[in-house]
């Protein structure tokens, strides 16, 4: 598995199948583990860290899962790399910029991925296009028990699986889904959501997890509480919360559509024209404006353009991965122009493939 | 009413948590902002330890906005009169006890702890119980696990210490090719293992 071979294909957290895959752009269930025979990886030397990378890698490599993974090291990947696995969900912005020994194992259709030595010694994580949150657990319960049978986690009868923070202790796990909800936020009803989600102990993210501003209208919908909850609580919990908030989408988006089609058409063309039309463009501006022309193809208001072409962009123009298609490092401005110029062409090729925007009728 | 941070104008007060309670502060719009935004991210930060006498300044933890490199830029004292004002920011001794724990298996103090979020081992669950008990509370709203359980027998808090302790001698008399001490250290760490399960 080589990283320049994977850089042209969608992630599997853009792939958009599944159902609801319009607005569940993907499900996630991640497991927060520790050995019982090392210190957390903040207080890990740099030789418990090897250690450390060598018992999991061993343990990794005789899964016995229907998987092959293959081993990255973290540590070794030059800035531009790092970032592109970031940028694919496969690791996470702190395993990036950590420090000392750390790697990850990738399952080729990118569905798994096993991280060493990031806040904790393993972080184990399960991907899944649109809303499959429970297949995402199944899949990631099977692998922890395999784990589990060839090394000893840190585990107290009183407290659960032991973590370096104890906001993940107890199952170590939390599940998302990531949703795309642009109708809602034009709408300005998304605060209202997000206010009911953290009443039911609910937290809702950016695009990469904690930390992150939302972008592009993507909105992560994630368990907050990992102890005094079993595992099966926490997935019915979100499997509760998510299909109210498709619903609240798919009202909105209508409501859209009934009142105000022109100005949403309007706004989506506007979006469509000044991607296939700008001369240089940010990472931000160009999530925004994708994310109006998403929600574009998925109401028919746009019909030249594939949504899978949509979702590739999404990805394709995020700062590690335009470098990566380009073949070359790009800073600050160069990049934005080679943004630009990357979107005018994968979006003229479309256009020529496909036809014209649907005129209004109305 | 002077901001206590920063000695603007105080405009509205907020919760402070300190080592073994709360304490209200006077604090200007900015700074509140500030505040609240730190208590979101972590809820049980920011730690302000007093140092036990009205009149002396009081040391003030933030929470580690920034990357993990930036945490020790967080500590700033707060203004003298702070803890003269409020008299309840005196720590009880229990709370004096609490910040002074040590873990002896990774050597963290329960001060590493509420400076940066992080435990430093798995041992420190049972060393930093007391103090991490009112936390899990707040957190989330429970203290006992209810999940999954692995299926191995589990070996005690103690012999994993232990385990690890003897790991870290190990490492020691393979980098001063003491061989001999390393072959019977192995040893010992094997039987610990066998006496508490299979590995």
């Amino acid at each position: 598995m080589d990283l320049n071979d994977i850089v042209r294909r969608n992630g599997e957290w853009l792939k958009a199948v599944g159902s609801d895959a319009d607005i569940v752009i993907s499900s996630r269930v991640r497991l927060a583990r520790n050995l019982a025979d090392f210190p957390f990886s903040n207080r890990a030397g740099e030789l418990e860290r090897r250690e450390i990378e060598s018992s999991l890698k061993k343990c990794i490599d005789s899964l016995s899962i229907d998987k092959s993974l293959h081993f990255f090291d973290v540590g070794r990947l030059n800035t531009v790399d790092r970032l592109f696995l970031v940028e694919r969900q496969l690791i996470s912005r702190e395993h990036a910029a950590g420090e000392g020994s750390r790697s990850v194992a990738i399952a080729p259709e990118e569905d798994v991925s096993l991280m060493v030595n990031e806040e904790d010694h393993l972080r184990i994580q399960v991907l899944r296009s649109g809303y499959s949150i429970r297949e995402c657990w199944e899949c990631i319960n099977r692998i922890d028990d395999r784990v589990e049978e060839k090394v000893p986690y840190a585990f107290s009868e009183e407290f659960g699986y032991l973590t370096a923070c104890p906001t993940n202790v107890g199952t170590g796990m939390r599940a998302s889904v990531l949703l795309h909800l642009p109708a809602l936020s034009m709408t300005k009803q998304i605060d209202r959501v997000f206010r009911a989600l953290q009443k039911i102990q609910l937290a809702v993210r950016g695009l990469y997890g904690e930390g992150t501003q939302a972008s592009g209208d993507f909105y992560q919908i994630s368990n907050n509480i990992t102890l005094g909850k079993t595992e099966e609580e926490i997935i019915s919990n979100i499997e509760v919360v998510v299909p109210q908030i498709v619903h609240y989408e798919r009202e909105a988006r209508a409501g859209l559509i009934k009142e105000n089609r022109q100005t949403l058409h309007d706004r989506v063309s506007r979006a469509y024209g000044i991607l296939r039309a700008a001369q240089t463009i940010s990472s931000e501006e160009t999530m925004a404006l994708l994310s109006s022309v998403r929600m574009g193809v998925n109401l028919q208001l746009i019909d030249d353009l594939d949504i899978d072409l949509v979702n590739d962009l999404f990805l394709h123009t995020q700062p590690a991965h335009l470098q990566k298609l380009e073949g070359r490092e790009l800073e600050g401005e160069d990049r934005n122009v080679a943004r630009a110029s990357y979107l005018r062409r994968r979006l003229s090729d479309s256009s020529k493939t496909n036809g014209h925007t649907r005129p209004d009728s109305n | 009413m002077k901001c206590q941070h920063c000695g603007r104008l105080a405009q509205t007060k907020a919760w402070m948590e300190i080592v073994g309670g709360f304490v209200t502060v006077d604090l200007c719009l900015a700074c509140y902002d500030r505040h609240e935004a730190r208590r979101g991210r972590r809820s049980w930060l920011p730690v302000v330890i007093c140092l036990g006498q009205p009149g002396l300044p009081a040391l003030c933890v933030h929470p580690p906005i920034g990357p993990r490199s930036q945490t020790e830029k967080c500590v700033t004292w707060l203004p003298a009169p702070y803890p003269a004002r409020r008299g309840t920011a005196v720590m009880t001794q229990s709370a004096v006890d609490l910040a002074k724990l040590r873990c002896p298996d990774c050597g963290a103090t329960y001060l590493d702890f509420r400076r940066t979020g992080r435990l430093g081992c798995p041992y420190d669950y049972h060393v930093f119980g007391s103090g991490l008990a009112a936390l899990l509370d707040r957190v989330h709203r429970a203290r006992r696990h209810v999940g999954k359980r692995p299926c191995r027998p589990r070996r005690s808090p103690e012999t994993d210490r232990q385990i690890r302790s003897l790991r870290r001698l190990l490492r020691s008399a393979v980098d001063a090719e003491d061989y001999a001490q390393a072959a019977l250290l192995r040893d010992q760490i094997r039987c610990k293992e066998r006496e508490n399960g299979p590995q």
